[in-house]
């Protein structure tokens, strides 16, 4: 981790008053210029890639949020799964995860990466939701969801990296920050 | 056949009748042609297993207005029996034949007809995964849709859907939703 | 240097895995392409990694269930899609639809046609590195977009179609929006004829690429306008017509040279002639009901039923088989692009690896309507 003195210094100074304004002003310089240039991975795998390339095309034109769909996974920090994840495409999905750099970010697109959506129950080959192998950051119901519902997700990932401070701790594979850990619902 | 104004001079040929060629089946093959009619222009045939590839060479080659072309061939599980049928049709008319095989569900093996249509290589691939029917000598036996390995035939009607984590109602991380986008509007979601 | 010392220069033969997340391949699928230098000695196609089980879940639904879902095989086509499902159950039922349902859905069928070959001209610009394409094609698109939403509430998947009629009339304004898409079009296809289509770089690019001889295709099973690019007028819309395709004039746009430039040819010209059939049935469109008498329970009578209509990617075929239940026993579909991606091999052997992508392009996959 190139960044590890910095955040070093920071976890040091975040008690005393002028560290913390100091980190404050850091941390939104920073995550400013981050949430301004989040690079996807376009994902596309089913109906929701030709609403995923109808947003990143003129009407809906996502270049405005600092966003260009990027062809590789090594050049991308965010991924929206788009469309069914079936049991053979799954391997395949994890690996790409694995090949993007940290922090990264994952958006659920449509109701069958959600969930597996109208394969749920019957079909034999999809994998009932993305978050069965994925971490989820935002989820995006709807068959396909419409241009603007995305623009809503991708606007929530850029309140979630607003969130991150040089305070914490660096992401490491399999590791979150605290606030991205929610307690789960009891059932 | 409602059209017949075509300057290509396409349609004329549609109007003619093709009773004769399952008169000329049953002839030609006696028993082991199981049914044979004609439905609306089309050719209905069934056949037994072991005669489907001359059978096919008969109709794509030998006879008079033949059907050259394999269109498509997909597999139905009857309970009892499997049936795959072939769909043959002629391109200048677009016309149509059933040729149908009926197969024990053990043994259900059946010749390939990649000799004779290239069509047939993938149609068979599927065929073989999704109903266990064997394709003696088919060149590439893998296979097509479902991963390697794969267990069953899933269009079989006694299929068991796998016990498979990704196949689970519950996400397999410990580290769930943050935030559920639900907006601006949603009138496609029908589930 | 004497050249007796000099070894001749050898090639050795690399395998490329081209996918299955690759930005150019149209979905997922998975090529693994062997090649020697340059030249392409072999091309495997892998697919399959977008089989989402549909024909199984056709028969846990009951059929007028179902019309949902045929939506999600081939996602350019939804309306056609549900045409040829529709029909096939009705032809199971023999019910006859009113003459208006007949003429709306041709329509939208004819509308969605467009709308499937604009994505494709996108697509196979932004493929062969003309990117101005893909925002106009879009662009263009957007208009279509907005008359789908509101005659049926959805913009890419519809379930608008209904067993012996619709879910709706044609909604008011409809005719105005129509008119003026309808006179606003044909300039644009010009500009894009004049970006993209009469580029020197785009023909270099696809003159001469990706040849398919009419025999092989037939042989293959290829259908829609990669087979009328080689030279074959088959086109179910003319050979069987369906639907209330018999009640207008067009032509069938054939090409006879078999490479990428006459089937992108044929697609442009195929937009042209759908803009022609719609503006002929809004002439002829027939007043009156749009609902049929459907049986409250729909239990056709054990028998089977095989249609086929023209998809803009090829034949599309349904096939159902009734045991007189309320769920079909046995669904099939047949999906174009399965058949056409069959011929891939063929056409790209022989060639550069930098006009696989441009052969691939030219045929339109949708993978959905691959895997099923």
């Amino acid at each position: 981790m190139p960044d590890e003195p910095i955040r070093r210094l920071a976890r040091k100074h975040r008690e005393s008053p002028a560290g913390q304004l100091l980190i404050k002003i850091v941390d939104k310089v920073l995550n400013t210029g981050r949430a301004c240039s989040v690079w996807p991975l376009g994902f596309g795998l089913a109906c929701c890639a030709i609403e995923m390339m109808a947003t990143a095309a003129s009407r809906y034109d996502l270049d405005r949020f600092g966003m260009i769909l990027r062809p590789s996974p090594r050049q991308a920090d965010l991924m929206i799964v788009a469309g069914t994840v079936t049991m053979k495409m799954a391997p395949v999905l994890e690996r790409l995860y694995h090949q993007m750099p940290e922090p990264k970010y994952v958006l659920a697109m449509g109701s069958c990466a959600v969930s597996g959506g109208r394969f749920y129950r019957d079909a034999y080959s999809v994998v009932n939701g993305v978050d069965r192998i994925l971490p989820v950051d935002v989820y995006i119901p709807g068959c396909p969801p419409r241009p603007e519902g995305l623009i809503k997700g991708l606007l929530d990932i850029h309140d979630i990296i607003r969130r991150d401070s040089i305070a914490d701790a660096p992401y490491i594979e399999g590791q979150r920050p605290e606030y991205r850990q929610y307690p789960r619902l009891e059932k | 056949m409602t059209d017949s104004t075509n300057d290509t001079g396409l349609i004329a040929a549609a109007g003619q009748d093709n009773s004769d060629i399952a008169d000329n089946l049953r002839e030609q093959f006696g028993e082991q042609i199981h049914n044979a009619e004609i439905e609306d222009d089309t050719l209905q045939v069934e056949v037994a297993a072991e005669i489907i590839l001359v059978v096919c060479r008969h109709l794509s080659t030998e006879i008079e207005r033949p059907y050259p072309y394999l269109s498509d061939a997909f597999g139905v599980d009857c309970g009892d029996h499997l049936q795959v049928v072939y769909h043959l049709i002629r391109s200048e008319t677009a016309d149509g034949a059933f040729v149908r095989v009926n197969l024990p569900r053990n043994e259900a093996t059946l010749p390939t007809l990649t000799a004779l249509y290239n069509t047939a290589n993938w149609a068979e691939r599927e065929i073989a995964e999704m109903f266990g029917v064997t394709f003696a000598g088919h060149p590439d036996p893998r296979h097509l849709l479902l991963p390697e390995g794969w267990q069953g035939y899933p269009l079989r009607k006694d299929y068991q859907r796998p016990d498979h984590p990704y196949l689970a109602s519950e996400p397999l991380h410990e580290d769930p939703s943050v935030f559920l986008a639900s907006g601006p509007q949603f009138e496609t979601t029908e589930e | 240097m004497s050249e007796t010392t000099q070894a001749p220069l050898t090639t050795e033969e690399i395998v490329v895995n081209l996918g299955p997340q690759h930005p150019s391949t149209h979905g997922v699928m998975h090529f693994v392409v062997t090649i020697d230098g340059e030249t392409i000695r072999e091309c495997v196609p892998h697919i399959g990694y977008l089989h989402s089980s549909l024909e199984k879940i056709a028969e846990t639904l009951r059929y007028e269930q179902f019309i949902t879902n045929t939506d999600r095989f081939d996602y350019l086509n939804g309306l056609g899609n549900e045409l040829c499902y529709v029909q096939a159950v009705e032809r199971l039922l023999g019910i006859e639809p009113p003459p208006r349902t007949v003429f709306i859905r041709t329509l939208m069928a004819e509308l969605k046609r467009i709308s499937s070959h604009l994505v494709y001209l996108g697509c196979y610009g932004n493929d062969i590195g003309a990117m101005t394409v893909f925002l106009h094609a879009f662009r263009e698109r957007e208009p279509l977009m907005d008359m789908f939403e509101a005659v049926t509430g959805g913009r890419l998947l519809y379930n608008y179609l209904r067993i012996g009629g619709l879910r709706n009339d044609l909604p008011t304004g409809f005719t105005d929006q129509l008119h003026r898409f309808l006179d606003y079009l044909p300039r644009r296809l010009e500009e894009m004829n004049d970006l993209l289509t009469s580029n020197r770089i785009f023909i270099a690019r696809t003159r001469g690429i990706g040849i398919l001889t009419a025999r092989q295709a037939l042989s293959f099973g290829v259908t829609g306008p990669t087979l009328r690019g080689c030279g074959v007028p088959y086109d179910l819309r003319k050979l069987r017509p369906y639907a209330a395709y018999d009640q207008v004039e067009f032509d069938v746009p054939s090409f006879p040279e078999g490479d990428c430039l006459a089937r992108h040819l044929v697609r442009m010209e195929e937009m042209n002639q759908s803009m022609r059939i719609i503006r002929q049935l809004m002439e002829k469109m027939p007043e009156g009901e749009i609902q049929a008498d459907v049986p409250r329970r729909i239990k056709p009578e054990a028998g089977e039923v095989y249609e086929r209509v023209e998809s803009p990617r090829g034949e599309l075929g349904c096939y159902l088989l009734s045991d007189g239940g309320a769920k079909p026993y046995r669904m099939h579909w047949r999906g174009p692009s399965f058949y056409n991606l069959q011929a891939l091999p063929v056409m790209v052997r022989g060639g550069l690896l930098a006009d696989f992508i441009a052969t691939l392009g030219s045929l339109d996959p949708i993978a959905p309507d691959i895997d099923r």
